[in-house]
């Protein structure tokens, strides 16, 4: 793999986290609930510091396996379809909405490195892969707090 | 568990048994955690080997209370009174976790008008308590790192439970003791498998996991998941709802399983004329309790040490139960009675065992979705549990992220029991457990030790009234009040205060529950067997 080519594979890393970014901003201003409001912002900021780690990624010219740990992984995630989206949301479908999203997002690097015989690039794509893996983990912590009440 | 679910949005304990031991300060509220949940006591007693402070607060001197670093009696049915008490200490003494209310709550302004409007002397004076221990119980409460509420029915057993369970909810809240290991409010559930029970749908209104009956998703998976085109959309009754049913005709058939209501619910003579009403009773059990004599059809069922299966426990914990020895007599598993009589109406039911049944709720279930019988070796998993990977959840709204979002306060006005004592029934009358015997007493009176234990009912009175009537330990009394009388010997004790009376609830020669209210909380439809008034005359 030459160097543009890793470019060019981080810059699209990049461009979705800004389209992830975009996306929860939009929803954020739309939504009626305070607190989902805020919520999607922070998801928001959230997509913005993964853009950020993947540009000085770039900007260091090599990104390290060791950077992304992937290690912990509960498939919460995997258990449910993914939510619509309705300006009247409830907390536990935007959760899952985020949460799908970062497995959608795993799946597809996961995917590029299966499909891809460069093992200099695989190893980019697994390493963007371990990436998604954590953001996905960390939303499937946030779902568990909230998708399974004890309400009666 | 409504109060609990309005402030948090989750109504189960919100931590785990064996982190009481981690806690620096544990509150015991309405709960007689040594008689009534001896392992969850052995957690405190560690706890406070370790330097924690125990802090009881129960209208009755319970045994627990003999080793409390405060013990503060109050009067029957004056929580609330007592909670915005110690709240509005800890708002005075500027003792409120103020960054965990503005990150992780809501609602804080309404509590905070309704404890700064109210006055102390009056709040103490409601529930008998003086300032002083008011204060004692609001800064050492407050002052803990990790702080943690124990309660049982002697909160939710009121017409206000719900009320009562809130405001420990907001004391929790406002001091940050949740969220975090050894802190949170823990319900202990009055029966080693209540908490399964609930898991599995045993309400009027969810399937398992709480699914709401009346939710379009949940009816099509399970009507899919059993093979109908449709299931019933509407909520079904509670149990004082049941009662009231089959007086006016509406409910012709009960089938009650595990359950006593002869001599466990309010108003005992009016359940029994209810019961009598019912064009069919059918009573599943492992002894002929009062209950099922009067039922129709008797169907012997099997007792734990007799059936595989789960239970749930009180920390949402799910663990096996194994068979020990073969049902006695004519005994049979209890899903196999459930499965003949449903193919016998013509829905067939083939489970081949109760793991059978047990993955088909893990199936339907998502937040048992990751338990199997495999899994279950050992210690068992707490729930959630959603998938394979997962290793259960020990402690719940981790870090103030609260299943409900943020936290929420609500502002809780006291408000007094149903019934309250006047001159013709002027003593407070509340019931509870004793060590030896287990809620009705269908097994513990069956066992010839603990019955021998404490072979009868009695009622615990203060000395002072007892010299006021003229009555010494042993005598026999006549107890009434406006349902009912009953006849029992008595027991002076200072474990109870002047004017308040207490008796179990075990006994049905002497049962109490003749007396008690059958008013309930609206929310929760939890009769108030914690409070009532009555009189008592030499018999």
């Amino acid at each position: 793999m030459d160097a543009e080519q890793y470019k060019e594979v981080i810059k699209q890393a990049i461009d979705g986290e800004i389209e992830a970014k975009e996306f929860y901003l939009e929803i954020s201003q739309r939504i009626k609930d305070d607190y989902l409001k805020e919520l999607f912002q922070g998801f928001s900021k959230e997509e913005a510091n993964h853009e950020k780690i993947l540009t000085a990624l770039l900007e260091k010219g090599r990104i390290k396996a060791s950077v992304f740990s992937g290690a912990k992984e509960y498939k919460i995630s995997e258990t449910i379809d993914m939510p619509k989206v309705t300006d009247d949301m409830d907390l536990k479908s935007a959760i899952g909405l985020a949460m799908k999203n970062e497995e959608i997002a795993m799946k597809k690097y996961q995917g590029l490195a299966d499909d891809c015989d460069d093992p200099d690039l695989k190893s980019v794509f697994t390493s963007l892969a371990s990436m998604e893996k954590d953001h996905k983990f960390k939303m499937e912590s946030a779902f568990l707090d909230v998708a399974y009440p004890e309400v009666w | 568990m409504a109060g609990l679910a309005a402030a948090f949005g989750s109504g189960a304990m919100t931590n785990g048994v064996s982190e009481l031991e981690d806690s620096d300060v544990i509150l015991i509220i309405g709960s007689n955690t040594a008689t009534s949940h001896p392992l969850v006591a052995t957690r405190i007693f560690r706890a406070r080997e370790k330097g924690a402070k125990i802090l009881v607060v129960d209208p009755r001197k319970n045994q627990i209370a003999d080793f409390a670093d405060l013990y503060v009696r109050h009067r029957p049915g004056t929580d609330v009174a007592l909670l915005n008490a110690v709240m509005r200490v800890i708002l005075e003494k500027d003792l409120a976790d103020e960054k965990f209310i503005k990150t992780c709550t809501e609602g804080f302004d309404d509590l905070k008008d309704t404890l700064v409007s109210a006055d102390l002397h009056a709040l103490a004076g409601i529930c008998n308590v003086s300032v002083e221990d008011i204060t004692a119980l609001a800064e050492t409460y407050a002052a803990a790192k990790t702080a943690s509420i124990v309660y049982c029915m002697g909160i939710t057993q009121h017409t206000n439970g719900v009320n009562n369970v809130k405001s420990l909810a907001n004391l929790s809240m406002l001091t940050g003791n949740i969220g975090r290991p050894g802190t949170g409010v823990n319900p202990l559930r009055g029966q080693n498998n209540v908490q399964g029970a609930c898991d599995m749908g045993g309400l009027p209104n969810v399937y398992t996991g709480y699914q709401p009956v009346t939710l379009g998703p949940a009816n099509t998976k399970f009507a899919a998941a059993w093979g109908v085109d449709a299931l019933p959309t509407h909520v079904g009754l509670t149990i004082p709802e049941m009662f009231s049913a089959i007086e006016d005709g509406s409910l012709k058939a009960l089938w009650v399983m595990g359950e006593n209501p002869v001599v466990s619910d309010p108003d005992a003579d009016h359940v029994v004329k209810a019961l009598k009403k019912a064009d069919l009773l059918i009573v599943q059990d492992i002894f002929l309790t009062p209950t099922a004599r009067l039922a129709d059809v008797v169907l012997p069922g099997v007792s734990f040490a007799e059936k595989d299966g789960t239970f749930a426990n009180t920390e949402r914990r799910v663990t096996r139960v194994r068979k020990a020895v073969d049902p006695v007599g004519e005994a049979r598993q209890d899903w196999e009675i459930i499965q003949d009589v449903s193919t016998r109406f013509g829905y067939e039911m083939t489970y081949d065992s109760p793991e059978a049944i047990f993955n088909e709720i893990a199936g339907l279930t998502p937040s048992y979705a990751g338990i199997t019988y495999e899994r279950l070796e050992g210690v068992g998993l707490q729930w959630p549990c959603p998938s394979l990977e997962h290793p259960g959840t020990p402690f719940l709204h981790k870090d103030g992220r609260f299943t409900r979002g943020k936290g929420l306060f609500h502002a809780v006005d006291y408000r007094p029991p149903a019934e309250v004592v006047d001159e013709d029934f002027p003593f407070w009358m509340t019931t509870g457990r004793v060590y030896a015997h287990y809620h009705t007493g269908t097994m513990t009176r069956n066992s010839a030790n603990l019955d021998f234990e404490v072979a009868e009912g009695f009622l615990e009175i203060n000395p002072a009234d007892a010299d006021a009537l003229g009555i010494r330990d042993g005598h026999k009394i006549k107890m009434s009040s406006r349902r009912g009388e009953i006849e029992t010997k008595i027991m002076v004790t200072d474990r109870v205060e002047k004017g308040v009376v207490f008796m179990p609830f075990h006994f049905e020669e002497a049962n109490v529950n003749k007396l008690t209210n059958p008013a309930f909380d609206p929310v929760a439809k939890i009769p108030e067997l914690k409070v009532c008034a009555v009189k008592l005359e030499k018999a």
